[in-house]
């Protein structure tokens, strides 16, 4: 089974997530800020990250920002999924290694889609 | 949203839409006319500082209070209009647990499509599952009835005026912008912004 971290400072938007994860078949770990997940990621594998970007302590662009820089998740793929439409901030966080963006609000059927292109099943 | 010139108080006074949101530091007034749908009022003491939203949960006639988080096509709008509005308070330098909530609205007079329907009721519990699960306090609450409400937030103090309306005129007006609205959301559907690099 996949592991997918979910990275979200709001409690409602992780049980959304986790509840439509887990009925898609997948294994899911969270962390309430980019710190918590960090904490977490280094030592334990994800096949996938899913990060909205405004969180206190380490928000999502830090969070791929190190993430990017660790050896066990320099390549693990990274979601973000956040209100924010920003051109820029997008532009960001494609540099910093991003794989793709998913601006809120969104549709749980079509986040299951994507995950699922991006890792499988 | 419009900003106008509220002359009893002399100040700014920007009224809301269904959809819309508003924060700021500034020493304004946020007004909005609320039928089934609700608004939620932040409030930042230690910034003096805040914000509202007004939104509804499309189609939620349907829908069981036990399903409100599970991300349903009704829900995301409301999860979203509660995200965007702390989001941009924090942006402003609010920390989230300093912030305090005022929920209104949520009448269950309106919307009469083939039952009597307790959209209202869905949308004003929704706001209070969200910040009892982000654990933001609700300071006060006037939610549910039969009749519509006028909202005058100060966001700067926190302070909130109401006024219930009651005439037909009035709630025949506010029941046709909140159809219209949830219409929009309903056949918004599947518009979403999903991009691979």
């Amino acid at each position: 089974m996949k592991t997918i971290m979910i990275v979200d400072d709001s409690r409602t938007v992780r049980e959304s997530l986790k509840f439509f994860l887990k009925e898609g078949g997948y294994n899911v770990l969270e962390g309430s800020d980019g710190r918590e997940a960090l904490d977490i990621l280094v030592n334990t594998e994800a096949d996938l990250v899913i990060t909205d970007v405004n969180m206190p302590n380490l928000d999502g662009l830090g969070l791929i920002e190190e993430l990017r820089k660790s050896a066990n998740h320099k390549f693990t793929p990274i979601l973000v999924l956040t209100t924010e439409s920003q051109q820029s901030i997008m532009e960001k966080g494609k540099s910093l290694g991003a794989t793709g963006w998913i601006v809120k609000p969104f549709d749980s059927e079509k986040v299951l889609a994507v995950v699922k292109k991006v890792i499988g099943e | 949203m419009y900003n106008s010139f509220h002359a009893r108080f002399q100040l700014k006074n920007v009224t809301l839409h269904p959809g819309e949101y508003k924060v700021t530091n500034e020493q304004i007034i946020i007004s909005t006319v609320l039928g089934s749908c609700v608004s939620v009022a932040l409030y930042d003491p230690l910034n003096r500082q805040g914000g509202m939203n007004h939104f509804l949960l499309p189609g939620a006639d349907h829908i069981s209070v036990d399903d409100l988080f599970l991300l349903k096509n009704e829900t995301r709008y409301g999860l979203y209009a509660m995200e965007i509005l702390i989001n941009n308070l924090i942006k402003l330098g609010s920390a989230k647990k300093n912030l305090k909530a005022k929920v209104f609205g949520g009448s269950n007079m309106f919307y009469t499509r083939d039952r009597e329907s307790s959209i209202g009721s869905m949308n004003s519990e929704f706001a209070l599952k969200f910040l009892q699960y982000e654990g933001i306090p609700v300071l006060s609450s006037d939610t549910g009835g039969h009749f519509g409400r006028k909202i005058l937030y100060f966001p700067q103090e926190g302070r909130i005026l109401l006024k219930k309306l009651e005439s037909s005129r009035e709630i025949k007006h506010i029941s046709k912008d909140e159809r219209k609205f949830d219409d929009s959301l309903i056949k918004k559907k599947g518009s979403e912004d999903i991009i691979l690099f």
